[in-house]
């Protein structure tokens, strides 16, 4: 139950995430042609790449966490085994648990703090870009809840 | 005291095995208690977001993406014909290709991280087929890719020039003869390890049919370049957008050739977003570490020590090269360039240090920081293209690192290398 | 006492006072800050937008005891207001454009919205280059008919009203592309004050140069609202009339150096064009109407626009 759910969200954030990349890719191609073709791009165009690609890898930290695709040094985990391997597990699981929930809280007020400034291309609240980190770190606590202390051992779960 | 504590945090957390991106903000978290407390609910978030909401970096999720694709409409295998037809004859060809090709990328785009994560998943499988160990294989990639922000056009002497009122154009000229030294060092490099290794001698000697073949049959391939090179050298769309632009050649082409399926796009669109996600959660992190030293004012600590040196301009290059390395060891590459510079220029000048000289010595140093462990980017695309565990990686990066220094300590001895072409045609 | 106060100060630019005059601002400031208050207050410089680019460091200046020294993309959107100051071809000097800060009603209007809004005072207007003038590489430019068809470089929406105006395009490009967006053709033109036109050796790559006195070149020194409040009566006055004189000198400066680097750039080989008067209004003529208009649609209230004419003598 806790995994279909687990791996339903995974696999969602990821397919968005990659959403967000292939349209940043089409409007980076249409500012290009639009400059040669109608001889002027639009204002908002880099500032909207920027945001899509943030959004893009904020929403997916969850998931390459999961499968343990975020660049890590593995020295201690080959010789921590049995019960001091459950402890490292431990020490991991609590602290990108906690880290993780601590900066979607904090971002979280920090985006809304800032909701009267604008930014210069889209003409939006700058709240609105922001919201990717507490959503990004929000799934990837949320992500780390379901799976639990276990040990991460390289490229194993969830594909 | 407030950086030995950051460093004690972030390095034991590091070897406790914690992503990398949690150990730099761990680190950043106990800086905050040192700087200000009250700080760190808006700071934090605020130059998190700001570390990665640069117009230059959404290059590297493009070319990413566009190696990816190539390898999905299986150009790779097309690649390595032509390059076996070449110089497959000779003992560690494909190591020779890695190197020329990067050369021939460098001309492409100014980030060397892109450029890893091209190179490498298009050659590293290949090399490791051909009897190349695959830390060898990748720390090639990454270590040839260094060639990327030292022959034009460059990101890191854009970012230069615009701190210290340098010519953009003569750091480009001055960086086309150091950057080809480097591809010089580390093809004899590969020449040694190719005798070392016993890499076997599998091609026989090209003939022109067969050259012309594996042309025809590479040229999707080769035409990349040249379009991103027409792109931004003849002038057509800036870096960033030259990345989208291969992309829809890459699809293009590979649709056109009946080799990529909605399948291989599907995948390859995945997998550069994952590795996408990877780095720019290290580069947001660091960010937030490099913001904290700022604040410190760390970086004016730097310059009182460098004074006393002021008299000799080698000495004084060779010890700015020796805080780099250091700082780059532990930092993200372009904020250590955007921190440093201000502070080396004056030194620099005062020791008689030609400033275009400089910005090739900054840059060169920076971009041997991306592959100083244990934080080089270029060293973690590399080991995650490869697949290979991060402490392999960093073990087997030193030779390159040196290598790459030993020519940073020519050019810094021989200024003339570096000033030749600016003072010819600038 | 002893318990000396240390604010900070961040701005952009490199420490370098030959060439960034918002550094040379800043140093002076620091130096007479200290001086005025014998050391009770003490000013940390950072520059390079080393805390942060404009958005940030606005921020910051709201949120925490500092100073910050700001561009139209830091106060903007706190305040597009500010965009009236930059109406084109509105001043015939530097006289008019500092008489237009120090007595006009429409800045002295600015300063208390802005207030209001951000909790932030505007403490200074600092001058930086002299005027924007245009720059291209494809053809001199004497009238606005010969902006026909070319690519101009915009900062921002307004930039791009600007060129419209003039029946050329606007395509945006950060300024750490701009070098390159110019030599490869990406873009034809751009605008800058001088200072910046050498600053990013633009003069490499563009050949002709006209000093249409298009826009004031200017910053805004940003205090924190609380920490003002919150200085002694003394240290207060000291700031106040440390800012004064800083900027005192840093339009000397400016407008001394504005000769030197005009003629540099001409020695390095950039043709330099000074429009007569009859062209200047027809710039004027043109680039204005549009520019206001593009106010409007940023719902900038009209009042500020009748005032700001008003303050620079162009009232109807
Ligand atoms: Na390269
Ligand atoms: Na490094």
């Amino acid at each position: 139950m806790i995994e279909t759910l687990r791996t339903r969200l995974s696999q969602g954030l990821l397919l968005l995430a990659c959403s967000l990349l292939v349209i940043n890719l089409a409007i980076l191609l249409y500012g290009v042609f639009a400059r040669y073709l109608l001889n002027a791009s639009p204002i908002w165009m880099d500032e909207l790449a920027r945001y899509l690609v943030i959004a893009s890898v904020m929403l997916c930290a969850g998931t390459v966490y999961l499968r343990d695709e975020h660049m890590r040094v593995n020295i201690i985990n080959r010789f921590a085994t049995g019960r001091w391997g459950q402890l490292l597990a431990l020490y991991h699981w609590l602290v990108v648990l906690l880290l993780t929930g601590f900066i979607a809280w904090v971002s979280a007020r920090y985006a809304i703090s800032i909701q009267r400034f604008m930014t210069p291309g889209l003409g939006i609240s700058k709240s609105i870009p922001l919201l990717s980190l507490p959503i990004g770190f929000g799934a990837l606590c949320l992500l780390t809840l379901l799976r639990g202390p276990v040990t991460h051992t390289a490229h194993s779960t969830e594909n | 005291m407030m950086l030995a504590s950051m460093l004690a945090a972030f390095v034991a957390n590091v070897l406790l095995g914690l992503p990398l991106f949690v150990c730099l903000l761990l680190a950043a978290v106990v800086g905050f208690f040192f700087v200000d407390l009250s700080l760190l609910p808006r700071m934090l978030p605020q130059q998190l977001f700001a570390g990665i909401d640069v117009f230059s970096l959404m290059a590297i999720p493009l070319f990413i993406l566009a190696g990816n694709l190539m390898n999905s409409a299986g150009l790779t295998p097309r690649l390595i014909d032509l390059a076996k037809a070449l110089v497959g004859h000779l003992r560690g060809g494909l190591g020779y290709v890695n190197v020329v090709s990067s050369v021939f990328f460098a001309g492409v785009n100014g980030s060397a991280v892109a450029d890893t994560s091209a190179l490498g998943s298009l050659l590293v499988p290949a090399m490791k087929k051909e009897g190349y160990s695959t830390a060898y294989a990748a720390g090639l990639t990454a270590g040839s890719s260094l060639i990327g922000p030292i022959i034009p056009p460059s990101i890191f002497m854009i970012l230069y020039a615009s701190l210290t009122n340098t010519s953009v154009g003569d750091l480009f000229l001055a960086g086309v003869i150091p950057g080809l030294i480097l591809g010089v060092a580390f093809m004899i490099m590969n020449w040694a390890y190719a005798r070392k290794a016993q890499l076997a001698v599998t091609g026989t000697r090209p003939t022109l049919r067969g050259v012309t073949v594996a042309l025809f049959q590479a040229a999707p391939a080769l035409m990349a370049p040249f379009i991103i090179v027409a792109g931004i050298v003849f002038g057509f769309v800036t870096p960033t957008e030259s990345g989208a632009l291969i992309v829809a050649y890459a699809v293009a082409a590979g649709l056109f050739s009946r080799h990529l399926d909605w399948q291989g796009i599907k995948s390859a669109v995945c997998e550069t977003t994952r590795l996408s996600c990877a780095i720019f959660l290290i580069i947001a992190a660091s960010a937030v570490v490099s913001w904290l030293l700022a604040f410190a004012q760390v970086p004016s600590e730097f310059s009182v020590l460098l004074a006393p040196f002021s008299d000799s301009p080698i000495i004084t290059l060779l010890l700015l090269s020796l805080i780099t390395f250091v700082t780059g060891m532990l930092m993200e590459e372009v904020s250590a360039l955007m921190l440093l510079t201000p502070v080396f220029l004056p030194v620099a000048m005062q020791a008689g240090v030609d400033p275009v000289h400089l910005g090739i010595i900054v840059t060169m140093n920076i971009t041997i920081a991306l592959i100083t462990p244990p934080m080089g980017a270029c060293v973690f695309v590399a080991a995650a293209v490869s697949k290979l565990d991060l402490s392999v990686m960093f073990r087997a990066i030193w030779p390159f690192v040196l290598v790459a220094l030993c020519t940073l300590i020519l050019l810094i001895l021989l200024p003339q290398i570096t000033l030749f072409l600016p003072e010819l045609l600038g | 006492s002893l318990q000396a106060q240390t604010i900070n100060l961040s701005y952009n630019g490199a420490p370098d006072a030959e060439k960034n005059a918002v550094h040379l601002f800043a140093s002076n400031l620091k130096k007479l800050v200290e001086e005025k208050t014998g050391g009770e207050l003490e000013l940390k410089l950072y520059p390079n937008s080393m805390l942060g680019e404009e958005q940030e460091r606005m921020e910051q200046v709201m949120n925490t005891p500092s100073l910050n020294i700001a561009s139209f993309g830091g106060v903007s959107p706190q305040f597009p207001e500010i965009f009236v100051s930059a109406i084109p071809f509105m001043f015939d000097g530097f006289d008019s454009a500092r008489d237009f800060f120090d007595n006009g009603e429409y800045w002295k209007a600015s300063q208390e919205e802005f207030y209001n809004r951000t909790g932030a005072r505007i403490l200074a207007v600092v001058e930086e280059g002299g005027f924007l003038a245009f720059t291209n590489n494809e053809r001199p430019i004497h009238s606005p008919a010969d902006f026909d068809g070319l690519r101009f470089r915009a900062m921002d929406k307004s930039q791009v009203a600007l060129f419209e105006s003039f029946g050329a395009s606007g395509t945006p490009i950060p300024w750490t592309e701009v070098y390159m967006a110019l030599r490869t053709g990406v873009a034809d033109g751009q605008m800058n004050p001088p200072m910046y036109i050498i600053l990013g050796s633009l003069f490499e790559v563009q050949k002709y140069l006209t000093l249409a006195d298009i826009q004031y070149s200017d910053q805004f020194l940003i205090g924190n609202g609380e920490l003002i409040d919150s200085l002694s009566e003394e240290d207060r006055k000291a700031l106040q009339e440390a800012v004064v004189e800083a900027n005192e000198i840093n339009r000397e400066a400016v407008e001394s150096q504005v000769e030197s680097r005009v003629k540099f750039l001409e020695e390095q080989g950039m043709e330099v064009y000074k429009p007569t008067e009859a062209e200047l209004a027809e710039f004027q003529q043109i680039g204005q109407p549009s520019y206001i208009e593009w106010l409007k649609e940023q719902n900038i209230d009209q009042k500020w626009i009748d005032s700001a004419l008003k303050d620079a003598g162009l009232a109807q």
